[in-house]
């Protein structure tokens, strides 16, 4: 355990450096194709820059999801939830879920600007997402350091018999997900997206987006081998996730209502195609929001 | 009517002992201790023979009824 613990914290630090590195790169070439876009030069002298931009994208991929895992060992060490680890988790899965935003704006841009279309919304959304990606290693790597510094001093771990910070985590990360997932499911419905786009969007962002919560879950029921199925939770627990799961089922029914009305409404729209998002990334972010509810607050 | 008890008060007697060692010592989470303390939780007759057994004491010793 405390070799695993050591190697990925290790890793995660030097892909986190890397990718540190990388993303002053990408700044630099936000810069130059901005300068370019403004004086209205062609951009395919970029086209290489550009390649290793998305040669990036990869390897940051690579650090997220690493890092994720250091961070889940991190907790499963610690036995507790601090504001602190919570708010890297969350800045951790929002940096990763930016990820895919970045090759599509960059993708966008690319396309829109030759073609004279306005690329506004992309650079906003390069901005911002770069911004989320620096404050995830503002947070990742110093806690990291703090923790192999606590390590190297001979801390040792809680001693915790039935462990819930996994699964309170393992809810948190659910919460998020949901919500971004909901939230981005909605955005398409108001925004009217046509089906032939909805049919190449769907595939993508879900598995993207659901992905935290996988791993997760993944890494929950890895842990749980060879632990009876009625030994996973303790029985608190139990009852937490069974009121959850009835206020989950009442108030999915409204929900699914309303995406019902609005499909009878606006026949044709492609709306029909965002039912299993919608469907998921509510169950998601209400069993979530309600086992954590119940969880702490009786 | 609702179940009160006198978790916090055996604990004391305990030397102390944290919520944490005490769930280790039943088998459940912190939290659970936590609620059944605060009286937000009624454990299982299952739990509350493992507590009263780890006191020492008799269940009706540490859990009784109150009026609300």
């Amino acid at each position: 355990m405390l070799n695993r613990l050591k190697l990925f914290n290790f890793a995660a630090l030097v892909t986190g450096i890397v990718t540190l590195c990388l993303l002053a790169y990408n700044a630099l070439f936000y810069i130059k194709l901005i300068t370019r876009i403004n004086a209205a030069l062609p951009l395919e002298p970029l086209q290489e820059t550009a390649n290793f931009v998305f040669i990036g994208f990869f390897f940051s991929l690579l650090f997220h999801i690493i890092s994720i895992a250091a961070l889940l060992l991190q907790f499963r060490y610690d036995k507790k939830i601090t504001i602190r680890n919570l708010v890297t988790v969350f800045a951790g899965i929002a940096s990763f879920i930016c990820i895919t935003g970045d090759w599509a704006a960059l993708s966008d841009i690319g396309k829109q600007y030759p073609a004279g279309l306005d690329c506004t919304m992309e650079w906003t959304f390069l901005c911002l997402s770069l911004a989320v990606h620096v404050v995830y290693m503002g947070l990742f790597i110093p806690i990291t350091l703090l923790f192999l510094r606590e390590l190297r001093a001979g801390a040792q771990p809680a001693n915790v018999v039935k462990d819930e910070v996994i699964f309170n985590l393992a809810h948190f990360i659910g919460l998020i997900c949901g919500l971004a997932g909901f939230v981005f499911t909605l955005l398409l419905v108001f925004m009217n997206i046509p089906a032939h786009i909805l049919k190449y969007l769907i595939p993508f962002y879900c598995p993207f987006i659901i992905f935290p919560y996988c791993f997760i879950l993944f890494y929950w029921l890895i842990m749980q081998r060879g632990i009876k199925g009625t030994d996973w939770f303790d029985e608190k627990q139990w009852l937490d996730l069974g009121r959850a799961s009835l206020l989950t089922l009442r108030l999915s029914i409204p929900g699914m209502a309303i995406l019902c009305l609005v499909n009878y409404f606006s026949p044709g729209a492609g709306h029909v195609l965002v039912m299993f998002p919608f469907y998921l990334f509510m169950i998601l972010l209400l069993f979530s929001g309600c086992t954590l509810y119940y969880n702490y607050k009786s | 009517m609702k179940l009160a008890n006198t978790l916090r008060r055996c604990r004391f007697d305990h030397n102390e002992i944290s919520q944490q060692d005490l769930a280790n010592a039943v088998g459940v989470t912190r939290l659970t201790i936590h609620s059944i303390e605060k009286g937000k939780f009624v454990p299982s007759t299952l739990l509350a023979l493992k507590l009263a057994q780890f006191f020492g004491k008799r269940v009706e010793e540490i859990f009784y009824l109150t009026e609300e």
